[in-house]
């Protein structure tokens, strides 16, 4: 876990919310979580579209019925995500081993080499658009807490000006930039340990 | 491939612009949103809260949101495994398409993982390969307005835009390219769209509303959670009596933001007296395809389906279909080509079908009905729909071909129907002479290296530049080409085998090369020595960019080492290199990566590790020896599960491979593809110690195994419609994953199945089920008979 907090009042905040009948709160439950609970299951179990919706769809309906459990020791979104690690660790077992040709796209030192050094050096502009480095960003931005992925989504994919973003979350400019460069950190950390984990580089 | 070094010593502190501006590249260039479907996130959206709702009420005593949970519940489960495209048009990797309906060209990511109509609105497409393909209309040259034009710009980028008048499109279809090679191959500047016709101009502003088929297509969307779900009641007839099953598959036409598209859903379907009901969950247009083997697909017209509306009702009759009959045939030598699929358009409820066997897989595998060729390149095609069916021969080396036939009724048999497939891929370039000017005359040969079958033709093809140094070599076959620039007069130079590549040719591609252009200043010198220290002499050593990953890249450059094993390249770019070794057998070996310096002599010794391993591979179906298939070698790593890439070749003409000079170490030789199909399995483990010599060792290419079935009664009667589970002996049912084919008289043929002990339950309408047990082997047919007791 990346994040200093250890107790999460907001969403604790929100799940007795949910527990008393709010509708409202269940609603901000599903769309706070949904698209980041999405690409962390995407990037675990793939491209089939059915089994991660499968899960995704598995993974909200049993958070929902349990959330009475949930006591605030992680983020709601990281308790989302313990979840739905056991549904996609299940739809594992259920697959086939993976083929040759899928190790070969996946395993590439030299790129992974590149990768690691995401925080010190410049990134070659052949690899980029390589679907390794795919592979790795969308890995490493469904690691992330969400609120690290958004901010740097709507920095750099959607070009947000800061005071933009600040006004957005109802947060002052001066705590998004906090929260953006812990987010520029986290991702460079998991990036890091992605790649060399990938690469299996030293 | 050698690992990179690791680094000498790791920055203290990280420059905090150098990650900005990594994140910045990476979120910008890298990042592929995945975010769900709008229509999924709907339906999922009211079952949670009807759910949650439910539950409250439930505890309170109310019970409000249970109708509306129970139409949720039904929503999702039609929606469940439909396979829609992205709608975001920001999302680069959806950079793909698909258009059904009324001739309209589609293009889809080679990734397969979304597709998106081209001709709808001008967009541009961002994705490293493309794949363009068509639906069912036959002409093999477009016709389009007049200001249109489709072009691929140098990023690979697919842009659409405005062109002269008359200006002709060039669009080049990719298909799938050969098995997972392709990252080698570079994508054409060009493309060429075969078949089909695009009836709509190509408009010129992004996401501007295309023609009356956008109009169409968004006319028809609904709010799925305030609508009442459309019903589609289907009554199925099979020899004009209630059918009792039936396989369905049911395809929804949408649209929205001027992008149509076509989801579809397989079924398999229990009818009670022949009625099928389906709750469609959203309006739209709908066309429901059903089948049954031994009788043609019937399939309705499309359907508008409406919420609040009266439930439709239509009537499918299954009948049997005709039998087509012919030969596929290389167009150019007029052999007869094997192994080609032969099928029917428009009988799979598809929004189109690719031409490629790898693309297909994205599209629900290879149809089930379609047929290969003999070895005579013959086929027989059964159950072809009555009317007008459009017969469409393939093989992934070859442009697809169709036939349209007419009047074709129930019983019929059509015979003698020849397709011709042709190639499409070309290499054309410049040559120049010593002083850089355009050389004339010069004679240009490329020879094939990798036929993946002997029925492809020419190997060796030859052109002769022309006043301006151009030659051009069209109508070649896909595969990998050693081409070299023999000069004007072959017989009496020495040939220079600095003027030798190798190139990549994908089918339907266009690759440029150029001989004898400068491209440095450096001189790189070099000595191959074995592990005993002697020279290697008379070996083809390579010199190519240092692009990352393990591709051959179009830029290599070979000579051949003298008797002391030394070799030279002149005029090297400086900058990362990889110096590889060609083998005999056309494997390729990573020998050093290197980094030469400008403007310098760079000289270094190579040594070889003297390990070799050879042998041959067998069939594990025929038992024969497999001639051009793809290997590669892999190792094996204490660390982890996963096996590090470490070379590849293929095998030669009598199915021999040879790989040279590995490290020491535990490896597997993995069989990546064979008889034009993936394989993706691999051998046992092979520890290479070293100053050891291994014997040559016997390694099969498994597609797996098959068995034929026999279903009697007590009184030797044939059953047939016969329903067939296959379990693993750890009980996983993998019947899902099994071909059956009904071969008639009561006879089913199981293919690819996994080698090993199997489970298999009959369960047939009127007897007692029936469970075997049977040991599936390579290279061996497994025939069972079962004879099936009517239930008392």
């Amino acid at each position: 876990m990346l994040s200093n907090e250890t107790s999460f009042p907001d969403d604790l905040a929100l799940r007795d919310r949910i527990l008393s009948g709010d509708r409202a709160a269940a609603e901000s439950l599903f769309e706070r979580n949904l698209d980041a609970l999405y690409e962390f299951v995407h990037y675990r179990l793939g491209r089939d579209r059915g089994t991660v919706e499968s899960v995704v769809q598995d993974t909200l309906l049993v958070a929902y019925q349990k959330l009475g459990q949930y006591e605030g020791r992680s983020s709601l979104f990281t308790w989302l995500c313990g979840i739905a690690k056991h549904k996609v660790m299940s739809e594992r077992r259920k697959k086939r081993p993976v083929a040759i040709a899928d190790l070969l796209d996946q395993v590439d030192p030299e790129i992974d080499d590149l990768l690691s050094k995401v925080a010190s050096e410049p990134i070659p502009e052949h690899i980029l658009e390589r679907r390794e480095t795919r592979q790795l960003v969308g890995a490493t931005l469904s690691s992330l807490p969400p609120d690290y992925r958004e901010v740097l989504i709507q920095k750099y994919v959607e070009e947000r000006p800061v005071a933009e973003i600040a006004r957005k979350s109802a947060k002052s400019e001066k705590a998004t930039e906090s929260t953006l460069t812990r987010a520029r950190t986290a991702f460079a950390k998991i990036f890091e340990l992605l790649a060399r984990r990938r690469g299996d580089l030293p | 491939m050698k690992r990179p070094e690791p680094p000498a010593t790791p920055p203290e502190s990280a420059p905090d612009g150098v990650l900005e501006a990594n994140l910045r590249l990476l979120l910008t260039r890298a990042y592929v949103a995945q975010r769900p479907r709008e229509e999924f996130r709907a339906a999922l959206r009211a079952r949670i809260l009807s759910n949650w709702e439910r539950r409250r009420a439930r505890s309170t005593g109310r019970r409000a949101w249970l109708s509306l949970a129970i139409a949720a519940g039904l929503a999702i489960l039609v929606l469940g495994t439909w396979n829609r495209g992205s709608r975001d048009p920001q999302d680069a990797n959806s950079a793909l398409s698909a258009l059904l309906d009324s001739g309209h060209v589609a293009a889809r990511h080679a990734e397969y993982e979304d597709f998106r109509a081209v001709s709808g609105s001008r967009t541009t497409y961002h994705a490293p390969r493309l794949e363009i393909a068509t639906p069912t209309h036959l002409e093999h040259t477009i016709e389009l307005a007049a200001d249109s034009r489709i072009e691929i710009d140098p990023d690979s980028r697919l842009v659409l835009s405005s062109a002269p008048d008359g200006d002709t499109i060039d669009v080049r279809m990719i298909r799938g390219m050969a098995h997972h090679a392709s990252d080698s191959l570079n994508a054409p500047q060009h493309y060429r769209i075969i078949g089909g016709r695009i009836q709509a101009p190509l408009v010129s502003e992004r996401d501007q509303p295309g023609p009356a088929v956008i109009a169409d297509a968004a006319a028809t969307q609904s709010d799925p959670k305030n609508s009442a779900s459309p019903e589609l009641i289907a009554r199925v007839l099979v020899d004009g009596r209630p059918a009792q099953r039936c396989s369905a598959t049911f395809a929804r036409f949408s649209g929205r933001n001027g992008e149509p598209s076509v989801h579809w859903e397989d079924v398999d379907l229990t009818l009670e007296n022949g009625v099928c009901a389906f709750d469609v969950a959203m309006a739209g247009r709908y066309r429901l395809y059903v089948s049954l083997e031994g009788y043609a697909v019937a399939a309705t017209d499309w359907l508008g389906l409406e919420p609040d509306a009266a439930p439709r009702e239509v009537t499918l009759e299954l009948k049997r279909g005709a039998t087509v009959r012919g030969v596929v045939r290389d167009s150019a030598s007029g052999k007869p080509i094997a192994n080609a699929l032969v099928l029917s358009e428009n009988e799979t409820g598809r929004p189109m079908l690719p031409c490629s066997e790898p693309a297909m897989l994205g599209f629900g595998g290879i149809p089930p009905r379609a047929v290969r060729t003999d070895s005579d390149g013959r086929f027989e095609l059964r159950n072809v729909a009555p009317g007008s069916p459009l017969i469409r021969a393939q093989h992934d080396a070859y442009i697809p071909s169709w036939i349209p036939l007419s009047d074709v009724r129930e019983d019929d048999l059509r015979e003698n129907l020849e397709f011709h497939l042709g190639h499409d891929a070309a290499i054309d370039g410049i040559v120049f002479d010593e002083s850089g000017a355009p050389l004339a005359d010069s004679i240009v040969v490329a020879m094939n290296q990798t036929l993946p079958l002997p029925t492809h033709g020419q190997p060796i093809f030859v052109a002769r530049s022309g006043k301006d140094g151009r030659f051009e070599l069209p109508q070649l076959p896909s595969g990998t080409f050693t081409m070299i620039d023999l000069g004007t007069d072959p017989e009496s130079s020495r040939v220079d085998l600095q003027r030798l590549k190798l190139i990549s040719l994908a089918t339907r591609s266009r690759v440029h090369v150029e001989f004898g252009r400068s491209a440095g200043r450096c001189r790189f010198e070099g000595t191959l020595i074995d592990s005993a220290g002697d020279a290697v002499g008379g070996t083809i050593v390579a010199i190519s960019e240092d692009k990352g990953g393990h591709d051959l890249n179009a830029d290599w450059r070979s000579t051949q080492t003298d008797e002391n094993g030394r070799f030279t390249f002149t005029d090297v770019a400086p900058g990362p290199h990889v110096i590889y070794r060609v083998n005999a057998s056309g494997s390729v070996d990573d020998v050093a990566h290197l980094t030469i310096p400008e403007a310098t002599t760079h000289s270094l010794e190579l040594r070889l590790s003297g390990l070799d391993v050879r042998g041959r591979l067998i069939s594990a179906r025929t038992g024969r020896t497999v001639p051009n298939a793809y290997l590669v070698v892999l190792r094996e790593t204490e660390e982890r599960e996963e096996l590090d890439f470490t070379a590849k070749g293929s095998t030669n003409d009598l199915g021999e491979f040879e790989f040279r000079d590995l490290l020491p170490g535990t490896i597997r030789i993995g069989v990546v593809a064979f008889d034009d199909v993936h394989a993706g399995n691999y051998g046992d483990p092979i520890v290479l110690a070293p100053g050891a010599t291994h014997p040559p060792i016997e390694l099969l290419a498994r597609d797996g195994g098959w068995a034929k079935l026999e279903l009697k009664d007590a009184e030797g009667g044939a059953i047939e419609r016969a329903e067939i589970e296959l379990r693993t002996p750890d009980g996983v049912d993998i019947s899902g994953l099994i071909r059956q084919h009904s071969e008639g008289a009561g006879r089913v043929r199981l293919d690819n199945l996994p080698l090993g002990e199997l489970e298999i339950r009959v369960r047939v309408e009127g007897f007692e089920s029936r469970t075997t047990r049977t040991s599936v082997e390579p290279a061996r047919e497994t025939n069972l008979t079962l004879v099936l007791i009517r239930k008392s």
